[in-house]
């Protein structure tokens, strides 16, 4: 019998992010970023009731002991990036396929809404646009020009704010240089106060991401589903009942 | 007459009408598809690019450092127009620089008709265009208008009106010239070794 455990071998750049749960204290501050950089839609209180929120980035909260000695844990759970992606085999159009630098990119205009990536994600990251998006004057006059405003029947998830990277690496190459560690980040690690987020690439052994990535607290969310994931998290030092 | 004449002459009224029906919306529709837009004022780049050797960053100035292109102002125009062509003299030959002279003096802007379109999904760099076929030809940037921007806009300086393909007709034929079709770009990042991402221009 063959080893169900394929090792894929990316070359070159491969974006990834560490996130270390034990400075996460649940601000919800990467939510907002990620809301205003990536013109995600406003559903409003009756669809966010039936599950249908638009956050690229939401955050699983973990209690564990008894009251009054209770401890909350944060969890930011974003697109993992798999490097075995189990929604990019499903999609029946390609709107949901790899890119050679790691990031696990959706095609919106290629994207016919069949939905069998969000239910084959075991992550739960893959939002979709059950009715045209919407946003309450006057967050409509702030939309980012540099991402597309997805339409309805449209199934939409975080990129590592792709378009960052793309102009990141642009200027790099006009310049001839390459982008530098620490230099190029997302809405979300940007804007969190305690620097939980930390973005890089992880084939560059000197990198911050890989660095953490060798930690013994590293670990990947549902491993073993061999789906290869970018997202490293730095599990709890004294709690280790999230993961 | 008997009842299967009077159908008959009924089906063949029927037809009838419904084959002139038919060829007055097939006619509008070609209509729609084919005739050219009318700019508020008839610019021609003939003249300025043709003949007056104006480069088209003069204008154009978002061109070299940003994403857009971007159309000169009213201002813009105006920095020449108050002197080149509209003395009295010949103001009465010129109508369309004393359209523009009136948009000056309304201090109203010019409500040009957008010619070179990619769809919303599609996000396009100047910048990053020029930069890299100045690179490849260092004398490119002498001339750009012939070195660079006509590897997609076609040689401007002959065009009375830019006459690009738009909206349907872009569609249905994909392949004149110029055109901002997908298939072009592809073609041109293959040759190029230009990103063949998705997410290069799709984000
Ligand atoms: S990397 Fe960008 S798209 Fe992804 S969760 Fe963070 S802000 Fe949102
Ligand atoms: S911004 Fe940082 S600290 Fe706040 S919720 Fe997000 S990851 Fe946690």
């Amino acid at each position: 019998m063959t080893d169900p455990k394929i090792e894929y071998n990316w070359e070159g750049t491969q974006w990834g992010m560490v996130v270390d749960v034990d400075r996460c204290i649940g601000c919800e501050a990467c939510m907002i970023a990620c809301r205003a950089e990536n013109n995600i839609p406003v559903v409003g209180a009756e669809q966010n009731a039936m599950g249908r929120i638009m956050d690229w980035i939401h955050l699983e909260r973990y209690y564990s002991g008894e009251y009054p000695n209770v401890t909350a844990q944060f969890v930011p759970m974003l697109c993992q990036q798999c490097g075995n992606a189990p929604c990019e085999s499903v999609c029946p159009v390609f709107a949901s396929v790899h890119t050679t630098d790691g990031l696990n990119a959706q095609v919106y205009n290629r994207c016919v809404g069949t939905r069998f990536c969000a239910n084959n994600c075991p992550y739960h990251v893959r939002k979709f646009n059950y009715f045209p998006p919407t946003w309450q004057a006057p967050l409509e006059q702030q939309l980012n020009p540099d991402v597309t405003t997805r339409k309805s029947g449209v199934m939409e998830k975080c990129t590592f704010c792709v378009q960052r990277i793309r102009k990141a690496e642009l200027g790099a190459r006009m310049d001839g240089v390459n982008v530098s560690d620490g230099q190029l980040r997302p809405a979300c690690v940007q804007s969190c106060p305690t620097q939980a987020l930390i973005f890089g690439d992880l084939n560059d052994t000197k990198s911050a991401v890989s660095t953490y990535g060798r930690s013994h607290r590293a670990v990947r969310v549902l491993e073993d589903e061999n789906t290869d994931p970018h997202v490293i998290y730095l599990r709890p030092e004294k709690l280790d009942h999230a993961f | 007459m008997s009842f299967e004449q009077k159908l008959l002459k009924t089906i063949r009224a029927l037809i009838l009408i419904g084959a002139i029906f038919g060829a007055i919306c097939l006619w509008v529709v070609q209509w729609w598809l084919t005739h050219p837009k009318k700019q508020p004022i008839a610019f021609s780049h003939k003249i300025h690019v043709g003949q007056r050797q104006i480069s088209c960053f003069f204008c154009h100035t978002g061109v070299e450092h940003g994403d857009i292109a971007g159309v000169p102002s009213v201002q813009d125009c105006m920095q020449c127009h108050q002197v080149v062509a509209n003395e009295q003299v010949v103001a009465n030959e010129r109508p369309e620089i004393q359209k523009l002279t009136g948009y000056w003096e309304r201090k109203q802007p010019i409500e040009w008709f957008k010619v070179y379109k990619v769809p919303k999904h599609v996000h396009f760099s100047h910048k990053v265009h020029i930069a890299f076929l100045a690179k490849r030809n260092p004398d490119a940037l002498k001339d750009p208008g012939k070195f660079i921007c006509a590897q997609c806009h076609g040689d401007v300086s002959q065009m009375s009106t830019i006459a690009a393909p738009v909206g349907t007709v872009m569609l249905l034929t994909g392949n004149a010239n110029p055109n901002t079709s997908m298939g072009f770009c592809v073609d041109c990042h293959h040759a190029n070794g230009g990103p063949m991402d998705c997410t290069a221009c799709h984000r």
